[in-house]
This record gives structure tokens, C-alpha cells and sequence, in this order.
């Protein structure tokens, strides 16, 4: 990134080679519409590339993109809602051969509709703790909280998203 | 008292935390167990959901705007270009005063071997450097040699072919289409399409191949078609492709 920011552009497609496809399901898993995402991870890469110079030296890239993607969201949740009634969880899932269509699958089906019933911070946090792997330090950092409270709010998070997610299980099915 | 067990002393057990009391209590308590297995369930699921692949025409637009944003950078120094050029023109003009030998011959030869040497530089720096470095190579090679020179042509195809970064192959791609009203380049473009994996790369030649209307990649296109391995995005365009060339 500091040769990005040295105006070495070329280096842009390795860091797109890098964190498009984490960002990409960052913004999918987070918005649930693959649109949304194609539209926002399309945006981030600009703004990192527009804005290359707020990069400051020492600060992990990880983080730095993160945060660009978090504001970005947070902007998204501010203008666009959901459209609740649409939503098909497929959507958010990888293509696969419907001889494919197993049980693990099914589950999968399940957590994203019972992801969709989530606040859209919650959802979000879950998406960045447990489907993007940031450490509870790093999304302490980004939300400007303590780590425990974090980890509070991302166990809360897990309880409220197996209610949904059992609840719905007999309702769905 | 006994302390109640809340979902989150099991999160906290699953996530890795050690609890030897709580572990024992799983062992004796059959609703406390159900509790624990619907969690791990949901936090399974989870880790097991597979990421969906970035659609290649954000990483194609993506690549569009960096050029956009080089052509900017570049434009910013074009007044010391401008000066400088006018420093070497009132040089040359001094020196051309004082040299009563030079000829329309002796410059054309000079002219030449600059060339030349231009050439041999990009070949070499597409053999030895970074990836940044080679696609800057390849972007010379496009902006510097309007004719068609065979060495030339087979460093980029064997770029295209072989080099190990995508975003060098798909930059030696765009400038080996410069050449591409050369039947023997079509022909390597066509042969290229036989082995490409690269959905980007696949797309971008499908288009070349297509606005050149080379009716040979007919059947290569058929293939991917056919391929089950190669994305649906890609199968879209070669059947697009094909309506157009048939």
C-alpha cells in the first residue's frame, strides 16, 4: 500500500487481488444483494485508490480497507432497506450443481434467512467476527469500543441469531 | 446458589475458552448439551459457508480506472515534459549548427537502433521483473511500436500464455490486440483461448476475437461451452460470441 501511495498504481491490482473477494462477501453477506455488493466493492476499490494517500504508514491494510468498507455500509443501511420480502438466500451462496443441494447447504439457506431478520449492525458484526475472521481487538478498534464489549455484543448476537434461526426452522420448512 | 448457564458461557466454551466445570456439566445435563449443540450448529454453519467469487467485470472496471487515474498522474507533469522537450530542441538545434557531417542516412540508422534497443529492453524486463514492472513493460510496448515485430509479438504471447500474474497477462493481452489485424496473431490468439482459465482474460479475448470477426475461434468457443469447469459468465459470452461469428 505505501507504493500506492508512492503513485506505484499498478500495485492497485494485487491489493484488489487480495481483499476483493473478502470485501466482496463482506458487503454480501452484510447487504444480503449480490447488486448492492457488485456496486459498493466496486466503489471501495475506487476510494482506496482516490483516497491512497489518508493510507498512514504502520497501520495494517486489512484494517484500513475494513474500515473504508464499514463506512461505506453504514452509509448503504442509512439510504437502502432490505427488501425483506424478496430476499432468496440463494443469492448470497455460491453456484453449485443442484445434485450439490445437501444438507450443510440447507443449513446454509437457513442462517442467511435468519441473518436477514437481524438488525443490520448486528448482522454486520457477525459477518465481520465470525464470516471475515477479524480479531474482537480489530472490530473493538473500528467501533470504538472496549474488547469485552464486543465480545458481549457478538455472543448476544449468536443467542439472538439461534433463536431466529430454530424459530425459523419450523416455520420454513 | 448455583450460577445459571447463559448461551454465552457456551459461545465462549465453543469459541475455545476453557471451562472444565462447564465441560463436566455437558457431560450430566441433557438440556444444557441440546442448548450447546444448537449453538455449535449455527457457529458450524457459519465457518462452513463457502465465499461467492467477485464477478470479473468489477475487477475489468476496477482496471479501467486505474488507467483513467494513470493517464490523470501523467497529464499533472506535462509541463516539465513541455519544458524539457524545448531544452532538448534548442540542444539539438545548437548541435545541428555545429554538425556539417550529419545526414538524412546516419539519422535513420540512429532512429533504428533506438528502436532496437527499446525492443530488446521491454523483452528483458518482461523476463526478469515484478509483476508491476512487466505490466509497465507491456504498457511500452503498446504506446512505442505501432509495426509489427515477430519477437515482439511472441514475448506477448508467451506472456499471455504463461506469465504468472493475471493482471500482467491481461495487460500483455491488450496490447498484443493492438497488433491484431495479423493473421498469424489471430491464429496465437485463437490457440490462447484453448488453454486460458482466467474468466477475465477468457472474456477480454472472446471480445478481441469477436470485434475482429475471426471465425476460427468458432470452435474453441464450442469447447468452453461445453466445459463444464469454466464460470457462466464466461459460457454467456461465448454463446453471444458465437450468434455473432456464424
Amino acid at each position: 500500500m505505501a507504493q500506492v501511495k508512492n503513485g506505484q498504481l499498478d500495485q492497485l491490482n494485487e491489493l484488489f487481488d487480495r481483499y476483493s473477494r473478502r470485501i466482496y462477501n463482506y458487503f454480501l453477506k452484510s447487504t444480503l444483494d449480490r447488486d448492492d455488493s457488485d456496486d459498493l466493492t466496486q466503489e471501495l476499490f475506487i476510494r482506496v485508490m482516490k483516497y491512497r494517500k489518508s493510507y498512514k504508514e504502520g497501520q495494517t491494510v486489512q484494517y484500513w480497507v475494513f474500515q473504508i468498507a464499514r463506512n461505506m455500509i453504514k452509509d448503504h443501511f442509512r439510504k437502502m432497506k432490505i427488501h425483506k420480502d424478496q430476499f432468496n438466500p440463494v443469492e448470497v451462496m455460491p453456484e453449485v450443481m443442484e445434485e450439490n443441494q445437501d444438507e450443510s447447504r440447507e443449513r446454509e439457506k437457513q442462517l442467511y434467512k435468519a441473518m436477514k431478520e437481524l438488525p443490520d449492525d448486528k448482522r454486520e458484526l457477525i459477518v465481520l467476527s465470525k464470516f471475515e475472521g477479524l480479531k474482537y481487538e480489530q472490530i473493538a478498534a473500528m467501533r470504538k469500543t472496549s474488547v469485552s464489549n464486543i465480545k458481549v455484543q457478538v455472543h448476544r448476537t449468536i443467542k439472538e441469531l439461534k433463536e431466529l434461526y430454530f424459530a425459523g426452522e419450523h416455520e420454513w420448512n | 446458589m448455583k450460577k445459571e448457564i447463559t448461551d454465552e458461557d457456551l459461545i465462549a466454551l465453543i469459541e475455545g475458552d476453557s471451562n472444565k466445570k462447564l465441560e463436566e456439566q455437558l457431560s450430566e445435563d441433557a438440556d444444557l448439551k441440546k442448548r450447546y449443540n444448537e449453538l455449535k450448529e449455527i457457529l458450524e454453519t457459519v465457518d462452513g459457508a463457502q465465499s461467492v467469487e467477485v464477478p470479473s467485470h468489477i475487477k475489468m472496471n476496477f482496471q479501467e480506472a486505474i488507467q483513467a487515474e494513470k493517464s490523470k498522474q501523467s497529464s499533472q507533469f506535462s509541463w516539465m515534459h513541455v519544458a524539457a522537450a524545448i531544452t532538448i530542441l534548442i540542444v539539438g538545434f545548437g548541435l545541428g549548427r555545429f554538425s556539417e557531417k550529419s545526414n538524412a542516412s546516419e539519422l535513420a540508422s540512429l532512429k533504428s537502433e533506438i528502436e532496437s534497443l527499446k525492443e530488446v529492453t521491454l523483452t528483458s524486463a518482461l523476463q526478469q521483473y515484478s509483476a508491476s514492472e512487466r505490466i509497465m513493460a507491456v504498457n511500452q510496448i503498446e504506446a512505442s511500436t505501432p509495426d509489427v515485430n515477430p519477437e515482439l509479438v511472441a514475448t506477448l504471447i508467451n506472456t499471455l500464455n504463461a506469465d504468472e500474474s493475471p493482471n500482467v497477462r491481461y495487460a500483455a493481452l491488450q496490447a498484443v490486440a493492438k497488433y491484431i489485424d495479423n493473421e498469424d496473431v489471430r491464429a496465437q490468439l485463437v490457440k490462447s483461448l484453448e488453454s486460458q482459465k482466467d474468466a477475465l482474460i477468457q472474456i477480454s479475448l472472446i471480445t478481441i476475437l469477436v470485434e475482429a470477426e475471426e471465425r476460427s475461434a468458432i470452435a474453441p468457443l464450442k469447447d468452453i461451452i461445453d466445459n463444464e469447469e469454466i464460470s457462466p459468465e464466461v459460457k454467456q459470452q461465448a454463446e453471444i460470441a458465437i450468434q455473432v461469428l456464424t
